[in-house]
């Protein structure tokens, strides 16, 4: 079953085109890559299927509810980690987790499991109890990511999950995305401009470049096609026509 | 609407510990007025016991030296702690440099024929000179101190003329004749005119702390706004599964909680300065005071119910309604500070509606022009106060239901805003790509 379904999306700001007639699917359990440059158009299609932004035309389902229509529907199954996202600064790492749990969990035992199953994967340790605004960027990226994960939702939309992280921090974070999403059979929709991290993480990808898919497939797939050793090669053969 | 206590419980957390809402909003206000009311207060009591220490010494040139001067020097002497230094005749440059060199800061001086102009039944004088070697409080309270004396021996003077004499009138009557009994009737009763200047001055100070709460309101529901875009937290909050009306409502609740508290403490520490001072005042100042404090006030015009009926609503409702405009100018703003500056802007409008109104008498106005006044947004805490006394209460009524209104209209803006993208996106100006909030692709 396809989780998400994206058709055609068309997104202006202004006079200004960012999405020009994206459309990819996502299959469940699956974690699917959304690669390209700065500026490509990759925060702008996560933002709308995570119901913030409204496409100017064409459509993006969420487990078959559409993310115009139905928002508060598509807001119960997804858990979305923005790129330059923050946390309640004056609560303590333990709050934020406890606010955030109980506003999925079903019942407190279900609140509580969350938050403590957050602490193990933030790895925050005694640092949980401290106010957010001590934690250092890669601690809150922790906690940002331990939250999105903790709900276990049908879809987590990660952008940039390891953005701003130095490599021992990003490697963490990887590891947490890939064994609990396999774990709990999460579906993972993320953006990268990081290779190396899509080519570990992924099961999929889509090459979007100008607010359009210019290829899509699997990693090792793509490479194989392009004669490329790596993505990166991949990706600069891949635009090559739309340069 | 399962969420709202739930987030209204994180609304309250995280104001609370934002240090310059606990500190500006809350701890400040109370610690001002505290302090205010201990110094004012503390310099009062030093000032008056500098003056009383100053009068009690104090030196006197008897030109007279004459029966009833005689009189008035030991009456002087009766007094407690009272320090008479008599001089010789000399001429006033002498007396003074004498006053300097012992340190005394009054002389009287009782001039020649003052006994004999009593004993004719004609006026007299007695002529005091204070020096003054800076301008201060305790200086201008020595020179009430000496005239208060010497009224009091005048009055004393009086009661001995009055026996000698044997008149059959008492001695009030001599300095007094005739008394005025001023009252005022208001709200079909007859009161004593200190009432209403006692009840005036009750009301006022019992809005004015919330008013001056009402213009952190906005700042306060602005910054909750403001700080989920400077912190980044406010696309996560706009796509949890919450309604986003609860995010609305639990802002201004929250804000709502706090501007509450802030009244509390300000309200606290508002009553504690008016106490120290008032009763620093009735200790130090004339018997008009004193007397003013014994009439209840207010609540001899009106009832407790009645004052609390008119005052809470529409303090409450002018507080939701600043607090939802902080909110929409938290909400256009790019981080807390400038959307403390927007909502900063509130005073403006706030005042000038609340000072011309408290001028204006609403009673002599016809109803067309009342209703247009109780149109007004921000109106209703001082017309309530308008109508405690004249007991017009549907102007009140007017003014309560224009500003739920003009609250919904809002409502529906900020609920419009919210499920909008230009909350995330910000607002473009025509002429250039400048955003209020920078938007990535």
């Amino acid at each position: 079953m396809d989780v998400v379904v994206v058709e055609k999306l068309v997104k202006y700001y202004g006079k200004v085109k960012a999405l020009d007639g994206v459309s990819f699917r996502v299959s469940e359990g699956e974690i699917f890559g959304l690669i390209g440059p700065n500026g490509a158009g990759k925060t702008t299609t996560l933002r709308i299927i995570a119901t913030l932004l409204k496409p100017t035309s064409g459509k993006a389902l969420v487990m078959g509810y559409d993310v115009v229509r139905e928002a508060d529907k598509v807001r119960r199954i997804i858990s979305y980690l923005p790129e330059e996202a923050g946390a309640y600064k004056n609560l303590t790492g333990r709050e934020y987790l406890e606010f955030m749990a109980q506003l999925y969990a079903r019942s407190k035992r279900d609140a509580e499991e969350m938050v403590e199953e957050a602490i193990k994967i933030s790895g925050l340790g005694d640092r949980i109890d401290d106010r957010v605004k001590t934690y250092s960027k890669g601690m809150k990226r922790r906690l940002l990511v331990a939250r999105t994960l903790m709900v276990k939702p049908k879809l987590a939309i990660l952008d940039e999950p390891t953005s701003g992280l130095d490599v021992v921090h990003a490697l963490h974070v990887r590891k947490i995305i890939k064994g609990y999403t396999r774990k709990h059979g999460v579906t993972v929709l993320t953006s990268s401009h990081n290779m190396l991290e899509v080519e570990y993480l992924c099961d999929r990808i889509a090459l979007i470049h100008k607010g359009r898919i210019v290829d899509e497939g699997v990693p090792k797939e793509l490479k194989s096609r392009y004669g490329a050793s790596n993505l990166e090669e991949v990706f600069e053969m891949a635009i090559g026509g739309v340069r | 609407m399962g969420y709202l206590m739930h987030l209204i419980k994180k609304e309250v957390k995280d104001l609370l510990r934002e240090p310059h809402i606990l500190i500006f909003a809350i701890l400040l206000p109370a610690l001002m007025y505290i302090i205010m009311g201990t110094v004012i207060s503390g310099s009062m009591e030093a000032a008056v016991k500098q003056a009383t220490t100053a009068a009690a010494k104090v030196a006197v040139m008897d030109l007279d030296r004459g029966s009833f001067s005689a009189l008035f020097i030991k009456f002087m002497e009766s007094l407690p702690m009272s320090n008479i230094t008599l001089i010789e005749n000399t001429s006033i440059n002498n007396a003074i440099k004498t006053l300097m060199e012992r340190d005394i800061r009054t002389l009287i001086i009782i001039p020649r024929g003052f006994s004999t102009n009593i004993s004719r039944g004609l006026p007299s004088y007695i002529e005091s000179i204070s020096i003054v070697k800076e301008l201060s409080l305790s200086s201008m309270m020595g020179t009430g101190v000496i005239t208060g004396l010497i009224s009091g021996f005048s009055k004393m003077l009086l009661s001995i003329i009055v026996k000698q004499l044997n008149m059959q009138v008492t001695p009030e009557f001599i300095t007094e004749p005739i008394r005025t009994v001023s009252n005022v009737y208001i709200r079909n009763k007859l009161v004593p005119s200190m009432v209403l200047s006692n009840a005036s001055g009750m009301v006022f100070s019992i809005i004015f702390v919330p008013l001056i709460v009402i213009g952190y309101v906005a700042s306060i529901s602005a910054t909750s706004m403001g700080v989920e875009k400077e912190e980044k937290t406010l696309e996560v909050l706009l796509t949890l599964p919450v309604n986003r009306f609860e995010i609305l409502l639990s802002k201004l609740i929250g804000s709502f909680i706090i501007s509450v508290l802030a009244s509390i403490s300000a309200g606290i520490g508002f009553w504690y300065y008016m106490y120290r001072v008032m009763s620093m005042s009735s200790k130090t100042f004339t018997n008009r005071t004193i007397e003013a404090t014994q009439y209840g006030g207010i609540f001899e015009i009106v009832s407790v119910n009645e004052l609390i009926l008119a005052i809470i609503p529409s303090l409450l409702v002018t507080i939701i309604f600043v607090a939802l405009i902080g909110f929409i100018a938290g909400a256009l703003a790019q981080n807390i500070r400038s959307a403390q500056s927007v909502a900063g802007f509130i005073w403006l409008p706030l005042f000038m509606v609340i000072f011309p109104l408290a001028y204006l008498e609403l009673a002599s106005m016809d109803p067309v022009s009342k209703i247009l006044i109780a149109l007004m947004p921000f109106s209703p805490p001082v017309i309530a106060v308008k109508v405690l006394f004249s007991g017009e209460y549907y102007v009140l009524l007017t003014s309560i239901v224009a500003s739920v209104a003009y609250f919904i209209i809002l409502l529906y803006v900020a609920a419009r805003l919210l499920s909008s993208e230009r909350l995330l996106l910000g607002i473009r100006w025509k002429r250039t790509e400048h955003t209020i909030f920078k938007f990535r692709r």
